[in-house]
């Protein structure tokens, strides 16, 4: 909402400094900033859904007033002279829903009349365009006064007025050219034929008020906010008046806003005026509740002791009635004023007082309950053990969001897991929840290709999400991509494109670091999005947790890169920080290492091999260290040639020569028995 | 001595000061003084000789063999002298050429902020928590006090999915998935991404937020005030002037909005605070006649965007890496 500080200045005794002005009402809580608008001072409110009371003049100026200590002058009207006599009945079928409705028929005011330049300057200062004489005259009154104003055309209304409920798919134009249908949770105005518009939000186009229109009616109603609440939302169609109307408008102003609007017609376009033909029911109005306000609570939550005094001045600046009450504790019964819907509970009174206390008065303290130190740093330790890791060894973090486009989602391995998709995206590009963070990071890529970088290793840790039978089911995973060189382009070091096995190396490491290596093993699969023949599953125990691979080369293809880029991706709970560590005392026995080259075919699995040894159970073989992987003619088509060297050591004692070679003359034996090897 | 003895010894030096490599040296060595060498044989022909002249004759041999072992001995320190010289004089190089690097990589400025905020707040003995990115209405809006219909759900543009399910809106459901699983008296912060339906200079559809709760006897206003201050003088490493405000949240009362003054001299939000409305403590069956806590909550891409001088949001999620390697 915007206002001219000179609407303010009509009601003050002095002229209102503006930026005071600004600074006191934001520190009060009414966020609002000074704008220039044709060089005059306008302010600009962005209000919180609580303060429906401070959507007019009349409402910042009883704002101010409590905050500032000054009185203004009231808004004041007087009933107007009437003419004739004519009314239309109004049928109120739900007075819980609209507990007041008054209007009031205006005829014959000269349609030619344009709105007076002072009134459409001002409109336009409040961030409103001028439609026609009675429309502006209504907005007018609902920025002077809160109350939203409706006009319609009187030779549109059939007989009576009907305030109802719809009727489930109940259909109606409206002023902004729309059809809506609604149901029957939403209030409607109507004749006996046809809904004339919707309760609180917006009138029909029939009705609405044209060049020919010189007879109106005239509408002025409080409806219950819980009706006309979220309604606007629904529909998507926010207007000044469900602004109001939903936060609720102050019961008991309806009549003035008649004889303001009416007044202000008058004087500029004339008309013939009515009676008010009004439907009450007091019953129905809202009730502020009395309200127990505890001395003893405001210094529990505030931390500070306000002074009796100060308390009852402001609950009295705020037009709260206030009645010093002795019920076995000191306190106050408090009533807020009927524009205050926002009041409803103690801690509600509490708010006001601090606010009008002023929040920089109140003190900043530390807590004087021993803190514990040294809480739960699991989570952060191991964010930072493998940021600190992947960068060194080269991949930069990124961020990228959790909603991708579906063609991009196509990444699952597993058909039958759904995704998620969101029933109101911002674009197609973002329409569904990552299944994969790969897309992401392949976009990531791109972009940076495009600006010239040339060796990128990225990776993110972060949700992929999926629909299990109809609820969504998220994990969190570590992602990793690696393209391009595997060093920087430098003198003195060999440089070559980096391949699946640099970045298992670097799987490995991150592996190792959280003592898992051993427990993980890597199984030749396929996957929709990696290059067949160089996939892996990651697999913790037999648990497939992840995958590894050359991204597939008609993937690669279509995103026109050079080379495939390897990805990794795998599930990040797995990784946890070891517990309960022991140490064991290692005494030092020198180790003997033996070489073997193994001549086989090129189809045999290393780690077929590598099982194979460590399945006969070599006493004091520590470690097999693959050193040489070769083909060539030389060895013949479809052959490799492995070289492995096997490191014996004893933890008790110096192992000799010959069980060395004992062990040895077991391993060839076993090896060449099992599997067409030669040892060359 | 004997002719042929001392020819021996002659020769014997002449061809140790002869040596100009270690390797030649030691087959010198080899020739007079090994098993088979010369010296060794004269030795052996002892027992050939008048058992009168042998001793003599045997301490002229022991005398050249020991002479020739020190003559050795001296050739060898002296041609490893020579070495070693030789060696430094041929040690020069370019030490102005670059050194043999590998690929660094950077941390997320947002991940950094999130490392630093994590770290505070462990420090004054807050526990850290987590929860689902897609949540239901309940935990997101109903027992945060933001019934159906409320005005302030148009606050929060919304992500929805089928079946109730949306992308939450703020970190807050965590503080109600503590208090539910934790109970009270409860001290955690809980960091996360949240989602809105908004997308411009300023805002990105997905954001970065970090919730903090305290709940406990004898907790009140003075002393949210006293931890976020704190809060941002350590985040920031320096003396911060801060300005609460008054504002509206449904889930606390009194609500504040957080202002820092800028090096410009402008007041700039920074984060939503307040005293958690007892509605919510009632939602979750806490007593709200013992307990009374705080919580606040805080938008990571703010703080960052403030403390390293970025004016457009939008570049956290680009992922330039021309951006990402300045913050080192």
């Amino acid at each position: 909402m915007k206002l001219p500080i000179d609407w303010l200045n009509e009601f003050s005794r002095q002229n209102l400094d503006a930026d005071y002005v600004v600074e006191r009402l934001t520190l009060s809580g009414l966020e609002c900033e000074l704008l220039m608008h044709k060089k005059r001072p306008v302010i600009d409110f962005s209000l919180t859904p609580n303060r429906a009371d401070c959507f007019s003049v009349k409402g910042i100026l009883q704002e101010l007033s409590a905050i500032n200590n000054k009185s203004y002058k009231e808004i004041t009207t007087t009933a107007c002279e009437l003419h004739h006599k004519d009314i239309i009945p109004i049928e109120v079928k739900s007075s819980k829903d609209c507990p007041v409705f008054i209007t009031r028929v205006i005829k014959n005011y000269n349609n030619k009349t344009e709105s007076p330049e002072w009134l459409k300057e001002r409109l336009e200062l409040c961030g409103f365009k001028s439609i026609n004489l009675v429309v502006d005259i209504a907005n007018l009154v609902m920025l002077e006064t809160g109350q939203p104003l409706h006009t319609y055309d009187l030779d549109c209304i059939r007989s009576k007025i009907i305030v109802r409920r719809a009727k489930n798919k109940e259909a109606l134009n409206i002023l902004d050219g729309s059809q809506q249908i609604l149901n029957k949770d939403f209030l409607i105005i109507a004749d006996d034929k046809k809904p004339l518009g919707i309760a609180g939000i917006m009138g029909s186009l029939e009705s609405g008020i044209s060049e020919t229109t010189s007879s109106i009616l005239l509408e002025s109603a409080y409806f219950n906010y819980e009706t006309i609440m979220g309604k606007a939302r629904m529909l998507n169609l926010y207007s000044e008046a469900s602004l109001r109307f939903e936060r609720g408008v102050d019961p008991n102003i309806q009549k003035n806003a008649i004889e303001r609007f009416t007044q202000l017609l008058n004087q500029v376009a004339g008309g013939e005026n009515g009676p008010i033909n009004q439907s009450i029911s007091n019953n129905d109005k809202p009730i502020n509740k009395t309200i127990f306000l505890r001395k003893e609570q405001i210094k529990r939550i505030l931390g500070i002791r306000i002074p009796n005094k100060k308390i009852k001045s402001i609950l009295e600046k705020l037009k709260m009635e206030t009645k010093e009450k002795d019920f076995g504790y000191e306190g106050w019964e408090v009533k807020a004023p009927s524009y205050r819907f926002d009041i409803e509970d103690e801690c509600d009174l509490i708010e006001e007082i601090a606010r009008i206390y002023g929040y920089d008065a109140i003190p900043e303290a530390k807590e004087t309950k021993e803190i514990s130190l040294g809480q739960e740093t699991k989570r952060l330790d191991k964010r930072i053990l493998i940021n600190t890791l992947l960068c060194d060894l080269g991949y930069s973090e990124v961020i990228n969001y959790s909603f991708v486009s579906p063609s991009m989602n196509a990444s699952s391995n597993n058909s039958t897991i759904d995704v998620m998709d969101l029933q109101n995206p911002l674009s197609l590009e973002m329409s569904v929840m990552r299944n994969s963070l790969w897309p992401g990071m392949l976009s990531n890529l791109i972009y940076n290709i495009k600006r010239q970088q040339k060796d990128v290793r990225l990776f993110e840790i972060g949700k992929v999400f999926s629909s299990v039978k109809k609820s969504p089911h998220e994990i969190t995973v570590i992602s990793g991509l690696a393209y391009g060189n595997r060093n920087k382009e430098q003198w003195g070091k060999s440089n070559s494109p980096i391949d699946f096995f640099d970045v298992k190396g670097d799987v490995e490491t991150l592996l190792e670091y959280f003592n898992l290596k051993s427990k993980i093993s890597f199984k030749q699969k396929t996957h929709k999005m990696l290059c067949p023949g160089r996939t892996a599953s990651i697999n913790l125990k037999n648990k497939v947790i992840g995958y590894i691979g050359e991204l597939n080369p008609e993937v690669t293809n279509d995103l026109k890169l050079d080379s495939n880029p390897v990805v990794f991706e795998f599930n990040h709970d797995v990784l946890k920080s070891p517990i309960g560590l022991n140490y064991s005392p290692t005494k030092y026995y020198p180790y003997s290492r033996r070489d073997l080259s193994l001549l086989m075919d090129e189809s045999i699995e290393i780690n077929t091999v590598i099982d194979l040894i460590e399945s006969i159970k070599i006493k004091d073989l520590e470690e097999i260290i693959i050193f040489d992987v070769f083909k060539g003619d030389k060895i013949g088509v479809n052959r490799k040639s492995v070289s492995i060297g096997l490191i014996f050591q004893s933890k008790s004692r110096t192992l000799k020569d010959d069980e060395v070679d004992k062990s040895m003359l077991k391993i060839n034996q076993h090896i060449l028995n099992k599997l067409n090897i030669t040892v060359r | 001595m004997t002719k042929s003895l001392s020819e021996l010894n002659r020769q014997a030096k002449e061809d140790i000061s002869n040596c100009s490599s270690l390797k030649e040296l030691d087959s010198v060595r080899v020739f007079y003084l090994g098993k088979k060498g010369k010296v060794s044989l004269e030795l052996k022909s002892l027992s050939k000789l008048d058992p009168k002249e042998r001793p003599e004759f045997g301490k002229q041999i022991n005398e050249i063999k020991n002479t020739l072992k020190q003559r050795i001995s001296l050739k060898k320190a002296d041609l490893n002298n020579k070495k070693i010289k030789a060696s430094i004089e041929e040690a020069a190089i370019d030490i102005t050429l670059p050194g043999k690097t590998s690929l660094i990589g950077n941390i997320h400025p947002l991940s950094i902020t999130l490392n630093q905020i994590e770290k505070i707040f462990i420090n004054a003995g807050f526990l850290i928590d987590d929860g689902p990115e897609i949540e239901d209405e309940y935990h997101n809006f109903t027992a945060l006090n933001i019934p159906d219909n409320h005005p302030a759900r148009a606050m929060h543009d919304t992500f929805y999915f089928d079946n109730q399910y949306l992308l939450r809106t703020h970190t807050s459901p965590i503080q109600i998935r503590s208090m539910e699983r934790d109970g009270v008296p409860i001290r955690v912060i809980a960091p996360g991404k949240v989602y809105r339906r908004d997308s411009d200079i300023t805002h990105t559809p997905m954001f970065h937020q970090v919730e903090g709760l305290v709940i406990d006897k004898e907790i009140n206003f003075t002393h949210l005030k006293g931890i976020l201050h704190e809060f941002i003088n350590s985040f920031f490493n320096d003396k911060m002037s801060l300005r609460f405000r008054p504002s509206y949240f449904p889930f606390t009362e009194p609500s504040a909005e957080v202002d820092l003054l800028s090096s410009d001299g402008q007041w700039l939000e920074i984060l939503g605070c307040g005293m958690v409305h007892p509605n919510v403590l009632d939602n979750l069956g806490i007593d709200n006649k013992k307990y009374s806590g705080y919580a606040f909550g805080m938008g990571v891409e703010r703080l960052t965007m403030l403390k390293y001088g970025i004016k457009d949001i939008r570049l956290f999620y680009e992922n330039d890496l021309s951006f990402l390697s300045q913050f080192k």
